[in-house]
């Protein structure tokens, strides 16, 4: 028997490192963790943001205990010296593939390949890097659903960064989705559950907006109404000065 | 300790101790994974009318960066007592107490965390303690280490920890206010209840050989029941675990203390066969590749 990711061995015997599922591969045994840090790996596309620039490179952060620097030549771009800040700034996100990770983790990226971007506009989030699997959902079923039935766009990063982009209504419903997904990871059937989440919250929000019109309207009337009290009134005014008048006369 | 003589008796004629406890028997404990939605893994634990909470964060980055080891995490616990913690009103900060303590647990810890997978990183965890009953460096250690669970970082097993003592010549586990302070002794542990290996033994006042060994024996069986206790809270995370009656630890057969291996679980703190039922992963928990834009 031997210790897979997760777990380690002690003499004969395999033993869990974290709270996790149990995990049997052959005769590795390993354990699926409910939590913890991403942890860069070889050839992961994540969704990266830019916290820090120097004169030729781009520092990326990736949601994760390491940060990656982003050098020019990485990118498809022809970036002079100095110039770094003309194509990208404090804040932007990126999708970049892990390049490298040597032995004291310093981590290498690169934009160089099909999808790898600078993406411009939408939101981010940032969900537990443990529950990425689950959030892409076997062979991208849970992903699929959810920009379908969001309407977004949706790019999940391997570290846990989602990125996303649709109308203010459409990225609600998304993100109350994806959170509610992080919170029941662990429980079975999650898809068909993450379809009526996403009905209900759109009827919520569909009866929301039935009430505020319905205020709206009453709040008209209701102004109309006041208009026209104090319009008679005000002829009364009008009148009752030119009884007076008509009286002293 | 100090040693202000009592003026009532701490140890009652029938043999058990002034609130009631027999000499080997623990305060009521409960514990809670999962208090604390911004920390990566939190816990609460009451003991007796010790509250404790304990955050982790991290694997991170360290600052200042002069700290960090390019081969590995360090742990940097931090132990801190709140103003309102004790009776008369503690002036915050660290101090010469809490900064022994948060030095000893952070070294306890180091030693349980698999500080070389996360190479120029560090876990950071805050103990709180937001009232004290004596025993606070224990329930702390207790509710740090399964914050470190909660948050999912690798150990080599969770940490109990628990304190005996010696009140008015007799040996006692798990030490209130009134019995520390009129006390003769206290030894505070914490062990790797898996293979039974020490990360904190201290000892304030004197003990005889035999009364230490007796301490000791108190306290690995308080240790192991405590130990369940926390994987309870971990299994059921995000629920309390209560003890529905005041532990009675069983009575001892023979003293057998210089052989802790008896007193120690042979398993691993979620041993494979251990794990939920459910068998291997969910259906949907396959790494796959990311969803494209």
């Amino acid at each position: 028997m031997k210790a897979g990711p997760g777990a380690f061995m002690d003499g004969e015997s395999v033993f869990s490192s974290c709270l996790g599922i149990k995990s049997i591969r052959g005769d590795t045994v390993g354990v699926i963790p409910i939590s913890g840090k991403y942890m860069p790996r070889v050839g992961d596309i994540v969704v990266g943001k830019v916290i820090e620039m120097t004169p030729s490179a781009w520092v990326i952060d990736l949601n994760s205990p390491y940060v990656a620097p982003l050098p020019g030549s990485e990118t498809p771009w022809t970036v002079d010296f100095g110039e770094t800040s003309k194509y990208m700034s404090l804040g932007d996100t990126v999708i970049v593939q892990i390049k490298d990770v040597n032995e004291i983790r310093r981590v290498g990226v690169t934009m160089m390949g099909p999808d790898l971007r600078k993406v411009v506009g939408g939101q981010t989030m940032d969900v537990d890097a443990t529950k990425v699997p689950r959030l892409i959902g076997r062979g991208g079923s849970m992903i699929g659903l959810l920009k379908r039935l969001t309407r977004c766009h949706i790019m999940v990063g391997q570290n846990g960064r989602v990125w996303m982009d649709g109308t203010v209504e459409d990225l609600t419903v998304a993100m109350g989705a994806i959170r509610m997904i992080e919170q029941n990871a662990h429980r079975m059937g999650l898809t068909d559950a993450v379809a009526n989440f996403i009905q209900g919250m759109r009827d919520r929000m569909e009866a929301k907006r039935v009430q505020r019109e319905k205020t709206n309207e009453a709040a008209e009337e209701q102004a109309i109404m006041k208009d026209r009290v104090q319009r008679a009134e005000e002829l009364k005014d009008v009148q009752s000065k030119d009884n007076m008048k008509n009286e002293e006369e | 300790m100090g040693g202000t003589a009592s003026t009532h008796k701490l140890i009652r004629k029938d043999g058990k101790r002034y609130d009631g406890r027999a000499v080997d028997e623990l305060r009521p404990i409960t514990i809670q994974a999962g208090v604390l939605k911004r920390a990566d893994g939190s816990a609460y634990v009451t003991w007796g009318e010790n509250k404790v909470l304990a955050a982790v964060y991290g694997p991170r980055e360290v600052h200042p960066r002069h700290l960090q080891n390019p081969a590995r995490a360090i742990v940097q616990a931090k132990y801190n007592m709140a103003s309102f913690s004790v009776s008369e009103r503690k002036r915050p900060g660290p101090d010469r107490r809490s900064q022994e303590i948060s030095k000893i647990i952070s070294e306890a810890f180091e030693a349980v965390v698999f500080v070389e997978q996360f190479p120029r990183t560090t876990v950071d965890v805050y103990i709180e303690v937001l009232q004290a009953d004596a025993g606070t460096r224990c329930a702390g250690i207790t509710a740090a280490s399964v914050a470190l669970a909660d948050a999912g970082v690798p150990m080599k097993d969770l940490v109990p920890s628990c304190a005996a003592g010696k009140v008015e010549e007799t040996v006692v586990c798990d030490l209130n206010k009134e019995e520390d302070n009129c006390g003769e002794a206290d030894l505070p542990m914490a062990i790797i209840p898996r293979t039974g290996e020490f990360l904190l033994l201290q000892m304030d006042g004197h003990f005889t050989y035999d009364e230490l060994m007796k301490a000791m024996e108190y306290n690995f069986k308080a240790l192991n029941y405590i130990y369940k206790l926390q994987k309870e809270a971990l299994r059921k995370k995000y629920a309390t675990v209560q003890l529905e009656e005041p532990f009675v630890l069983p009575k001892r057969e023979e003293p057998t203390v210089l052989e802790p291996e008896a007193n120690i679980v042979r398993e691993g703190p979620m041993a494979p066969s251990d794990e939920p039922q459910q068998g291997d992963a969910p259906p949907e928990m396959s790494r796959d590749s990311p969803g494209g834009a």
